[in-house]
């Protein structure tokens, strides 16, 4: 019993951190049609930049640089690049490959492949029976919970929230409105980039950080921005919640060794009975 | 069109015919580097069938090479077939596999969802054999130890043995990308690239052409991993992995779709070149991943289709284009068509 309820708790931790990459996922592709091959690497460099900044001025001012660090790089390049290739499947994956390739590498030349680890939260507390429970796995819910409650709000009731639910919706009948699709896109990127680096430092404070982080996130960002259906907030957040459960639950009592097999299988299943995912009301296929 | 076909049979066989002579007279220091060539030549043009020739993106096409390679070790080394033999059946299996997967696949999923679906079936395929260390070897990879090695033709060594091989094997994919082109199944698969739903009015279904250029790629990628493997002497997950699916697009598309030309410029300039610098592997990643995302900005048709498309201007100063020319005379970049 106490070793299930820590299960799902972990579960709900993998499941908030899927949610915010998944998040900037389908933003950055409800607006700008991009599948973005190099969003895990903004979460490597929020990561990054929060353990090096803490190592230099403390955890404190750290956080906010870490946000702005990302949000900033994920601004310079679709102002230099994404932007260009909007409207193109093919340039923009080969662009966000590339973008790929080349960040992974380069974190790997300038700080080694072995594994850092940023300020921790140290201590473990037991919550029900004789199961203890780390305390920075506590907060990390917390934290990805306030998140994703704050993003789904201002989703639905700010400017900017209107915008990209509104160019996600239909980009001609947007502009129309008064709202640039080029534009908008910078604010999802922006969004994308600051929730990529909220998951970076999260990670950070539980575990060890290595180039590769982003892109193994990445992948199960795909799969639950794929599976809850591209664009959809809702969808996404169920994905996740599902995706960590099973992961979660399938290492402790199915197999360790195939816990990233678990979402792949999931994955294909679901785009097998439905293509367009679950929750994408439109119809519309991924590409 | 029947010109066109022997042209481009003869442009073919006159590249294998230097490439024959070059696998003779290649000093023995160079003859590794040279299959690297001829192996990554035969994926990536295999590969622009999928991409050049349908704009489809799979991000998984390393894992039928490494398929094509972990099943000729096995059959050789556990059920103790011949390697020729091993070699026909490894490339039916990934033929089988293929079908297996790309069916749903090409049927189900179109653009992105594609290239993740077969992303997510290379990634399987690594946990699968890095899961069953006992027999496919775990993530250390499997050593092949041969019979071969004593007694070749022309007193080659093992690897300029292979060179022949491989040199074959690059010649055959070029003459079936060639063929399909060609054809009328290269024209329907033309006709769906340019409109799917349009296709499906003329009474073709699309997914059937899909499915085919995906099977026949696939296949071929399994061939050449099929004598990529023996040679090499050993093979480990890291040969199906992601990056490797990434870095042949690179090729691919840094060199310019479409084209055979493009595909062994791309290899010749990110594979070969910086092994003869001897570049270290990580900046050479960096390297290529920096001039993929350049080039897909400012040359989505890639250097050879910049290139061309420079020729073509330079050849007819200012005349417009003849309303009633042949549609394809003018080479179509990468960007236009959805």
């Amino acid at each position: 019993m106490d070793a299930l309820v820590t299960t799902i708790l972990l579960g709900i931790m993998q499941g908030g951190l899927y949610t915010l990459v998944g998040l900037g996922v389908t933003l950055t592709f409800g607006v700008t049609h991009i599948l973005n091959f190099a969003h895990g690497e903004f979460i490597t460099v929020g990561a990054y930049a929060f353990v090096l900044f803490a190592g230099a001025l403390g955890a404190g001012l750290a956080l906010p640089l870490a946000l702005l660090v990302a949000g900033g790089v994920a601004a310079i390049l679709y102002v230099v690049g994404f932007r260009r290739t909007i409207g193109n499947h093919l340039q923009g994956l080969a662009f966000s490959l590339g973008l790929l390739l080349f960040a992974e590498a380069f974190f790997v030349r300038t700080f080694t492949a072995t594994p850092r680890s940023g300020p921790r939260i140290e201590g473990t507390v037991s919550l029900i029976g004789e199961e203890q429970l780390p305390v920075g796995r506590l907060v990390v819910i917390g934290v990805t919970i306030v998140v994703v409650v704050v993003t789904a709000f201002a989703m639905r009731r700010t400017w900017i929230g209107l915008a990209l639910r509104a160019c996600g919706d239909d980009e001609f009948a947007a502009s129309t409105v008064g709202l640039p699709a080029r534009r908008v896109g910078l604010y999802a990127f922006v969004v994308a980039g600051a929730l990529a680096a909220v998951a970076g430092i999260c990670i950070a404070l539980v575990v060890p950080i290595t180039p590769a982080t982003g892109l193994s996130f990445l992948l199960k960002g795909f799969v639950v921005a794929i599976i809850g259906g591209l664009g959809s907030i809702e969808g996404t957040f169920v994905a996740a919640m599902m995706l960590g459960l099973l992961e979660a639950l399938g290492t402790r009592y199915v197999e360790a060794g195939l816990t990233n097999a678990y979402g792949f299988v999931l994955m294909i299943v679901i785009l097998l009975v439905a293509p367009a995912g679950l929750f994408n009301r439109r119809q519309v296929r991924a590409g | 069109m029947s010109g066109r076909r022997l042209r481009h049979g003869a442009g073919v066989l006159v590249v294998g015919a230097v490439l024959l002579v070059l696998a003779f007279v290649v000093p023995e220091n160079r003859v590794l580097l040279l299959n690297a060539f001829l192996a990554y030549g035969a994926l990536v043009v295999g590969l622009d069938l999928l991409v050049g020739d349908l704009r489809m993106m799979p991000a998984g096409h390393a894992a039928f090479f490494g398929a094509g390679g972990y099943a000729t070790v096995l059959l050789y080394q556990k059920a103790g077939l011949p390697l020729p033999v091993a070699g026909a059946i490894a490339v039916l299996i990934v033929a089988v596999l293929a079908t297996l997967i790309g069916l749903p696949a090409v049927g189900r999923s179109s653009g992105f969802s594609f290239a993740i679906i077969t992303f997510a079936f290379g990634e399987l395929l690594i946990q699968l054999i890095a899961n069953v260390p006992g027999f496919f070897g775990g993530s250390s990879g499997l050593t092949i130890d041969w019979g071969v090695g004593s007694d070749m033709p022309f007193d080659f060594s093992v690897y300029r043995y292979f060179t022949l091989w491989l040199v074959a094997v690059l010649v055959v994919v070029m003459l079936v990308v060639v063929l399909v082109r060609n054809s009328h199944l290269g024209l329907r698969m033309k006709a769906v690239r340019a409109d799917e739903n349009g296709t499906r009015g003329l009474g073709f279904n699309p997914t059937t052409y899909k499915a085919v250029a995906f099977v026949l790629a696939s296949t071929l990628a399994g061939l050449v991993g099929v004598f990529w493997a023996p040679m090499n002497g050993f093979i480990s997950p890291d040969t199906l992995g992601v990056n490797q699916s990434i870095l042949l697009l690179g090729m691919l598309i840094i060199g310019g779709v479409g084209r055979i030309t493009g595909a062994l410029v791309g290899v010749a300039l990110l594979a070969s070149l910086p092994a003869i610098v001897e570049m270290d592997p990580v900046l050479r990643t960096v390297l290529v991943g920096a001039l993929l995302a350049v080039v897909a900005l400012l040359q989505p048709a890639g250097i050879v289709g910049g290139l061309a498309t420079l020729w073509d201007r330079a050849r007819r100063p200012k005349a417009p284009p003849p309303a009633d020319g042949p549609v394809d005379a003018t080479p179509e970049p990468a960007g236009v068509g959805r």
